[in-house]
């Protein structure tokens, strides 16, 4: 299922500058907001704005405004990333039924003899992700063949179906084994009635409506029954293997021209409208059609930030001055704005513009180059991160715990959170949608090698010889 | 008992460290994700000792775990460098990302402008090291002592889990300590601070090997003297008034706002 792996910017916030003021601003823009989004309905051709504008100053906010962006959405991913961790590492470590397979493999790994010698274990491993790894390139293929040609209802089914079976089937499952773990008798009506409540809750609030935090847990929940399901039922060594593959294919899938995930995110954002929520964990609130009027301001937040949507323009003056030489981020980042016209969601005619911008960007030193930089206020706030990316962090940490080590555990979780840290740093350069996996399953697989070989035995060493370093 | 023992001992080991997080990280997302960088780079240090050790103990075939044990003296030097190397490292990391850093503070703290970040920035540096060095020295070992019956450790003496706890907890004290002074040191380039707090640190790591002959005293007396030292040190070198400190004890319902 979703091994989707997309995560979005969110686009800076404009920064509320009394020296913009909407008479430059509205002939240069005229947007308007709806349902958290918003269109655009004309666009003039762009004006070389006033000369005065202090651009120095107006830099520094945006700077600042998205400094302080891109912190608060690391944490809004990594508390959740995190929590979800924990589930898992939890469950497995207390209920030592969830990782006995009992023989029982995933259908799509059926090479699993445990007593073979290494060479074949290595191959079988091999042979064990491929099959998985083509399972879900069909899959992903066939559901962005059937999003391009709009057969919502069959997605839609798709994923009512997909999460029907995890929160009813699986969660019955884990609830079976983790009571029968601690011997506790439970008749069966009262777990019909339990099982029963938490699916129908779980299916109203993540296909259709209910507060965002109940969203957020239950997707978390999703995926930390999806990682036990793989964690059982996968052979011990194609794990490794699998989430190797899995991270070449993500970085395939979003960042290749014609990758499949690519493509979703980019028809996604031509049509205006919100990835599906079942595959998706957002920060912000995801917008479904007929969604609660909005316009309910009681949130200052949103107050201003619609006030921002009515200034939906920054102006930037003269490149050549000195601003240009300390923000050699932010001249990349609007490079490479410039080069993904599609992601960004504008208007055709923004298209020019932007290369205008990139043009006069690259013309700058020798001239005085005024360049027109438009910063779209984002459509849905918040980052997005896939739930095959909860899944297989999860999957990682809950392997590397399964086999008794918490030093390796640990070692795993800070190397996911620093390359989850590390993907969004990037996100904030690029401002396009990057695959969340290769380098945090890069540095949790390479750090749980090095330490369950490497530094597991200096460690145990030392705490058993209770000597600090 | 075992259970009650796993939570007495972790609450010893990480409950300072736990509440200095809670109270003075957690609310700000750019501490929390330095706190979460310097505990990756203290990871980093040591994968690097154990590279060192490993391929030392290939070298000269050291294969027995009698002769392992000698030779702990070694890993123990080596990886206390390559901490010391790492936290200047990463001092050097932070001071090149400094603007952009001050920014983050100060704009990300709700509304209120951080007046002194550079000694916020290494006291959050310092308890990340020293929460992942007490998270790899002691983890295993509550993983032990929380199952069926278990009072010490592998047959050794009684004392073994707490002794470690309350190890553990001075270390983490003190790892955010040298991280005050150390990153003070290298602002200021005032090479005393710099010598006597990685002096400091090898002599704390050296006098953890009486902890074999289960000479406890003697390793936790000088450790415990040396935290409360490198504390009044820090405390010091952050600006903190001994006068704010004591009023602070004194009138306990007022809010201070005086340390860090």
């Amino acid at each position: 299922m979703a091994e989707t792996v997309v995560v979005r910017a969110a686009r800076p916030r404009k920064p509320q500058d009394d020296s913009l003021n909407t008479t430059e601003t509205e002939d240069l823009e005229v947007g308007f907001v709806q349902n958290g989004r918003h269109s655009w309905t004309h666009e003039p051709p762009p004006q070389p704005p006033p000369p005065n504008l202090q651009p120095n100053n107006l830099n520094q906010q945006l700077e600042e405004e998205e400094l302080k962006y891109g912190a608060k959405h690391v944490i809004k991913l990594i508390i959740p990333v995190s929590l979800c961790m924990l589930v898992v590492v939890a469950s497995i470590n207390t209920v030592t039924s969830l990782t006995e397979s009992n023989g029982q493999y995933l259908l799509y790994t059926p090479f699993h003899d445990q007593d073979v010698d290494t060479r074949t274990k290595v191959w079988q491993s091999f042979a064990n992700a491929l099959i998985l790894m083509s399972v879900i390139v069909v899959m992903t293929v066939l559901l962005i063949f059937l999003y391009k040609h709009r057969c919502y209802k069959v997605i839609h089914g798709w994923l009512i179906l997909s999460s029907l079976l995890l929160l009813f089937l699986f969660s019955y499952i884990y609830a079976y084994t983790v009571l029968s773990n601690y011997n506790i008798a439970v008749d069966y009506f009262t777990v019909a009635m339990c099982v029963w409540n938490f699916g129908m809750v779980g299916m109203v609030c993540i296909h259709w409506k209910g507060p965002l935090l109940l969203q957020q847990s239950y997707l978390i929940v999703i995926s930390a029954l999806m990682a036990m399901v793989f964690i059982k039922h996968m052979p011990p060594f194609t794990v490794w293997t699998v989430l190797g593959v899995i991270s070449v294919w993500d970085l395939i899938a979003v960042l290749s021209p014609k990758g499949p995930l690519r493509i979703l995110v980019e028809t996604a954002q031509q049509r205006e409208e919100p990835i599906f929520p079942a595959l998706i964990y957002s920060s912000a609130m995801v917008w479904l059609v007929g969604m609660a009027d909005t316009t309910t301001t009681s949130d200052p937040d949103t107050e201003a930030q619609n006030r921002r949507n009515r200034q939906l323009s920054e102006t930037q003056t003269d490149p050549s001055t000195e601003e240009q030489q300390n923000e050699p981020s932010a001249t990349r980042r609007r490079q490479a704005q410039a080069q993904q016209p599609a992601l960004t969601g504008r208007g055709p005619g923004s298209d020019a513009r932007a290369r205008t911008a990139r043009g006069a960007h690259q013309d700058a030193p020798g001239e005085n180059a005024r360049a027109v930089e438009i910063v779209h206020q984002e459509e849905e706030r918040g980052v997005k991160l896939g739930l095959g990316d909860f899944i297989f962090y999860s999957v990682l940490v809950g392997k590397a715990s399964s086999y008794g080590d918490w030093n390796t555990t640990l070692a795993c979780f800070v190397a996911i959170l620093i390359g989850l840290c590390l993907t969004l740093i990037l996100l904030a350069i690029f401002r396009k949608a990057l695959p969340a996996l290769p380098i945090s399953i890069a540095f949790g697989l390479v750090f749980y090698f090095a330490t369950s070989t490497l530094v597991q035995p200096f460690t145990a060493i030392l705490a058993q010889q209770q000597a600090y370093i | 008992m075992g259970l009650a023992e796993f939570f007495g001992c972790s609450l010893v080991a990480f409950g300072p460290s736990l509440s200095m997080f809670c109270v003075t990280i957690a609310a700000c997302p750019i501490r929390v994700i330095i706190f979460i960088t310097a505990a990756f780079f203290w990871l980093v240090s040591l994968l690097f000792s154990s590279i060192v050790w490993c391929s030392v103990l290939e070298i000269f075939r050291i294969r027995t775990s009698e002769e392992k044990s000698n030779f702990v003296v070694f890993g123990l030097l080596v990886a206390v460098a390559f901490q010391e190397l790492f936290r200047y490292l990463f001092y050097g990391i932070l001071r090149r990302a400094d603007n952009g850093l001050k920014k983050m503070v100060e704009v990300g703290s709700t509304g209120s402008v951080v007046s002194d970040s550079r000694q916020l920035l290494a006291y959050v540096a310092g308890l990340g090291f020293g929460t992942m060095s007490g998270g790899f020295s002691l983890l295993n070992v509550l993983a032990e002592i929380g199952g069926p019956a278990s009072v010490g450790y592998g047959g050794q003496s009684e004392w073994f889990v707490l002794v470690s706890s309350v190890t553990t907890s001075l270390f983490v004290i003190l790892n955010t300590c040298w991280g005050v002074i150390l990153f003070h040191g290298y602002d200021t380039r005032d090479h005393r601070l710099i010598i006597g707090a990685i002096a400091s640190h090898f002599v704390c790591s050296l006098m953890t090997l009486f902890n074999k002959n289960e000479t406890y005293v003697a390793s936790l007396l000088p450790i415990s003297v040396m935290t409360v030292v490198c504390a009044g040190l820090a405390f010091h070198l952050a600006g903190g008034k001994y006068r704010k400190l004591h009023l602070m004890f004194k009138s306990r319902t007022s809010s201070v706002s005086s340390s860090q």
